[in-house]
């Protein structure tokens, strides 16, 4: 059976860092050619997803492929992260194709338990 | 926080994945394997002109080199560490400089060339080199 893949039928998944400090993780994701509005980060329980569309850039009519080593498509990534992420508080800023996401953990506070006398 | 240890396995399982998913039209592309070189290049153009796109994001433009010599296009990139010396999980993204020379079918007309960055992409657009049109030489009478 032919595998006749189409352009836009393609998912990436993008080349991601992740660094992480006392109470945030960094992830920086290299999305090239993706706009801001088509980002989507959502955070459910545990499970962080990233998805962006990279639209194709409109050539003259008469332009026709002449080499092609990269293709334009959707990304979409999927992570699982053992720590408990405030969902209110996760900061996203794209800039020059690489988005920057900054995840903060909850703290658990440390319960104090009051000893009482008998 | 990170599994990595039978990330194996998982390539294994995504491979098993999209032989399904291409009956489907439909494909996941491991990270790292987009483009198969750094500073991949794509070429899209007419006999006059050419527009030379390559996806190279996270770079400032002073380090973004381009240079014309006939009709070849030299580009270096170099794409620094932003994040500085922090703990980390995982690095796929590359840093470092890097170089590619790109031949087109015709000469480069040094005076025309238009190269911005949008989205971590860079273009170049560039426009044949008009040859000086043949000299007419009248014959004069004797």
């Amino acid at each position: 059976m032919s595998t006749d893949i189409k352009d836009d039928a393609m998912i990436f998944v993008p080349d991601t860092d992740v660094y992480e400090e006392d109470d945030i993780i960094t992830l920086v994701v290299d999305l090239p050619g993706v706009d801001e509005e088509s980002v989507d980060v959502q955070l459910e329980k545990n499970q962080l997803q990233i998805s962006a569309k990279a639209e194709k850039p409109q050539f003259k009519d008469d332009y026709k492929i002449q080499h092609t080593e990269y293709y334009t498509g959707d990304f979409k990534r999927t992570w699982a992260i053992k720590e408990n992420l405030d969902p209110e508080r996760i900061d996203a800023q794209i800039k020059d194709g690489v988005l920057t996401l900054k995840l903060h953990k909850i703290k658990s506070a440390a319960k104090k338990i009051q000893v009482r006398s008998a | 926080m990170f599994f990595t240890k039978d990330l194996h396995n998982v390539h294994n399982l995504q491979e098993e994945m999209n032989k399904i998913f291409d009956h489907l039209n439909f494909r996941f592309v491991q990270p790292g394997t987009r483009g198969q070189k750094n500073l991949p290049v794509n070429i899209q153009g007419n006999n006059e002109e050419a527009t030379i796109s390559i996806e190279v994001p996270g770079v400032n433009t002073e380090d973004i080199d381009i240079s014309i010599e006939g009709n070849i296009v030299h580009v270096s990139v170099t794409r620094h560490e932003k994040e500085g010396e922090k703990k980390y999980y995982l690095k796929e993204r590359r840093t470092g400089s890097w170089k590619r020379s790109i031949q087109l079918g015709f000469d480069v007309n040094e005076e025309k060339v238009d190269a911005s960055y949008q989205k971590g992409i860079l273009y170049i657009h560039v426009f044949k080199q008009q040859q000086s049109a043949p000299k007419k030489i009248t014959v004069k009478k004797a």
